[in-house]
């Protein structure tokens, strides 16, 4: 008797609470993205690239280009790519707060999550520009790509999608509001860097096709999002498993001792 | 076909021939090795698992052999509390325990229309209804042999009621009292709020809070600092054998109020089609895997069980005569939430450290909030609301932890004459589990919900603004801690 229905599954809970409008708000920046001008403005640079004009970029970058359209850039792919992700956190803020409080406490925490995105971008975007430079946009694609999953398999990353699932409180009256919601906006931020940054570089590595690339990796880090904890052990990166299902995926392949299939570390 | 569940006291005094085959296939399936699916460890482990408690109990081999490897993954830790989707799958786990044990019996020339009873506590025409079925507790069987059936950790009691460490008592209030199933985050549901794949989800609904929790704290017995009873712990529960009759009963509450055309069962597809990725896998009597979902286990589907009464200990009457072992009728309204409008009312302001000793908080209520440009104060609820206590992001070490709650108003004293009337006791089953950060949890802690419209009403009429929380773990949890995230106060207004 196998009675999956996993389409359904997953149908039922992309029309759940907050999430399709937060899927709605994503698709309209993802067409953004791809008619406004500021789009693609990060991959363009890696794209232009090669080893001897590395230096001259990473010291140059500044001054010739501007900052604002690399900035605008990665906040509009940070909005379209990660508000679908932090649907359980929206929903848990929407009712722990007090009634006309809720916008205030949402905006709060996205503001906070943003940033912290756009914190990370100091590392990130030079990150990609110089393997992009040394490696070359498709060599560096491939590569990014075969990391990425093996830093998903580890055990690391395992502890930071963790700490995405933890849920928190604020309160429900004064300034405490704000506070919180922004103090669970930097968490949040921060576990889910901890947790998708080796992706995030896939999509800047590449010129042709990057917004291509850019949904492939959204929809894939939302794969990831929706797998349940699980213990912080190495195993099939948990968006594969989302993917394809259980069945597709040979047992042999999974983690096979006791303590790391029981979810418990043994005393 | 699975035969047709009974009431244990129906069967004709002790050691019937469905108890003696249920303590018989008990022991030969205690017999079969973890790596074996169809085992009672391996069954057990589906529900919870503490490797190395388990190890140090001599209940399995250390290294714990596993089963060979099946393409739909063996699921351990997999039971559902604290959300919507507790009811379905524990329905699903007895109808794959009750299957393996009935295979075996019939194997064995038993009946082949063997089928798990249920020990209906609640029946109140019955005076020895509360007490533990003497299957459960004598040391051998009637041939002299030991008894399976008694082999496992429990508390002192042999009745169910309420006791020096955890001053309530089981009732049937779910069966009527809440007439949805699904929650409204803050509130009551039958079956409890919307929750993903999780072993501890966020809040428990009202059959999962109220008899089920507290029979499994009543029976496993709090037995600090000794190790808890099984049935007190759900990495241990599902060994003891009382645990299937119990969640057998706690099945047949809710086969009954699905019964009732006033309740409003949830028909929505988040419901009927599970979780996603994660699905509920169990093993049939070969040990080969299979996957299920809610509609599965809803009345006429595959997994639906047969009681052979839904009225006895339920609390609730069909208006149609029931036929023994038929389908049971089921309420049409696709409406799991029904008209029901909920918020939060008030809330204290911070996180407390709750022992043994009084921790006292104030939860400032919204009549008097501040409408400030961060909100508007709430309309002032309907005389129909009820109210709800809701104890958040609950964290501990102990497997479970009884919290015990004095509401007052400012300032009262939680001794006074009469404050029993305003105490609320909950229990936090599976405390440890959900607190665990590092495993398949996400650490966020457990959270209760229980009915308080009377006590919040009586206390509003004299001090509208705040209401004081006096919290506290009982004595026997001596040198234990919890930390509460926050305290509140939702109402709902049903229609």
């Amino acid at each position: 008797m196998v009675r999956s229905r996993r389409g359904a599954a997953l149908a039922a809970q992309a029309r759940s609470g907050p999430l399709p409008y937060l899927l709605g708000v994503s698709l309209l920046v993802y067409t953004v993205l791809v008619f406004a001008p500021v789009g693609g403005q990060v991959a363009a640079i890696c794209g232009q690239l090669n080893l001897s004009a590395l230096w001259v970029l990473l010291t140059a970058v500044p001054w010739t280009w501007g900052l604002w359209p690399l900035a605008v850039d990665w906040s509009l792919m940070i909005v379209a790519m990660m508000t679908p992700l932090v649907s359980v956190q929206v929903a848990r803020l929407i009712w722990s707060s007090r009634p006309g409080r809720a916008p205030f406490a949402v905006g709060t925490f996205f503001a906070a999550y943003w940033m912290t995105w756009c914190a990370a971008a100091v590392v990130l975007i030079p990150l990609a520009i110089a393997i992009t430079a040394v490696l070359g946009s498709g060599l560096a694609l491939w590569l990014l790509g075969v990391a990425a999953l093996a830093y998903s398999a580890s055990p690391l990353a395992g502890h930071a999608r963790n700490l995405c699932h933890r849920s928190d409180p604020i309160p429900a009256f004064g300034p405490g509001i704000v506070i919180e919601s922004a103090r669970a906006g930097f968490r949040m931020g921060g576990a889910c860097c901890l947790a998708c940054w080796p992706w995030m570089l896939i999509p800047l590595a590449v010129q042709t096709g990057h917004f291509l690339v850019m949904v492939c990796v959204g929809l894939y880090l939302f794969a990831e999002r929706i797998a349940a904890p699980a213990p912080s052990a190495w195993r099939v990166p948990p968006g594969l498993e989302t993917i394809l299902g259980p069945s597709r995926i040979s047992a042999r392949l999974r983690t096979s001792t006791p303590a790391d299939m029981f979810g418990r570390p043994k005393i | 076909m699975a035969g047709l569940r009974k009431d244990i006291a129906s069967l004709g005094g002790a050691w019937s021939s469905t108890m003696l085959w249920y303590a018989r296939a008990v022991g030969a399936l205690r017999a079969r090795p973890f790596s074996d699916r169809t085992s009672w460890v391996y069954l057990g482990s589906l529900h919870g698992i503490d490797p190395q408690g388990w190890i140090n109990q001599g209940l399995v081999p250390d290294p714990i052999p596993l089963p060979p490897p099946d393409p739909l993954q063996d699921r351990f830790q997999q039971c559902q509390h604290a959300g919507w989707f507790f009811l379905p799958w524990h329905r699903g786990y007895l109808f794959a325990m009750e299957a393996i044990l009935a295979d075996w019996i019939a194997d064995q020339g038993g009946p082949s229309d063997w089928a798990l009873p249920y020990w209906n506590y609640l029946d109140s025409t019955n005076p020895n209804a509360r007490d533990i079925p003497q299957e459960f507790l004598d040391a051998t069987l009637p041939d002299g042999t030991p008894n399976p059936l008694s082999q496992a950790l429990r508390g002192p009691a042999t009745r169910l009621g309420p006791q020096l460490w955890i001053g309530r008592d089981i009732s049937l209030a779910a069966q009527t009292a809440e007439t949805v199933y699904t929650a409204i985050p803050g509130t009551l549901g039958y079956g409890g709020p919307i929750s993903g794949y999780a072993q501890f989800g966020n809040s428990a609904g009202a059959n999962e809070g109220n008899p089920h929790n507290l029979v499994h704290v009543m029976v496993g017995g709090d037995t600090s600092p000794q190790p808890a009873g099984w049935m007190f712990d759900p990495n241990f529960a599902a060994l003891d054998p009382i645990f299937w009759v119990h969640h057998c009963n706690v099945d047949r509450l809710w086969e009954a109020w699905m019964s009732d055309p006033s309740h409003n069962m949830e028909l929505g597809a988040a419901w009927k089609n599970g979780p996603f990725p994660t699905q509920f896998t169990m093993p049939d009597t070969s040990g080969a895997l299979w996957i299920f979902v809610p509609e599965d286990t809803l009345p006429g589907a595959t997994l639906a069980p047969s009681y052979d009464n839904l009225h006895s200990g339920t609390d609730i009457l069909p208006p149609a005569p029931a036929g023994g072992g038929g389908a049971t009728p089921m309420a049409a309204a696709p409406t799991g939430t029904g008209q029901q409008r909920a918020n939060l009312l008030g809330a204290n302001s911070g996180a407390l450290t709750v022992t043994s000793a009084e921790t006292r908080t104030r939860i400032r209520m919204a009549s008097t909030g501040p409408a400030t440009a961060l909100g508007m104060a709430a309309a002032a609820p309907a005389a129909n609301a009820r109210y709800y206590l809701n104890i958040e992001g609950a964290k501990g070490t102990a497997p479970t932890a009884i919290v015990n709650v004095v509401l007052t108003g400012p300032d009262g004293d939680p001794g006074a004459a009469g404050a029993e009337a305003t105490t609320v006791s909950v229990a936090l089953f599976g405390l440890a589990n959900a607190t665990e950060s590092s495993g398949s949890h996400g650490g966020s802690g457990l959270s209760a919900t229980e009915d308080v419209t009377d006590i919040v009403r009586t206390l509003q009429a004299t001090s509208p603004d705040e209401i004081e929380a006096h919290v506290t773990l009982p004595e026997t949890a001596s040198g234990q801690e919890i930390t509460i995230e926050r305290i509140s106060i939702y109402t709902r207004q049903d229609g």
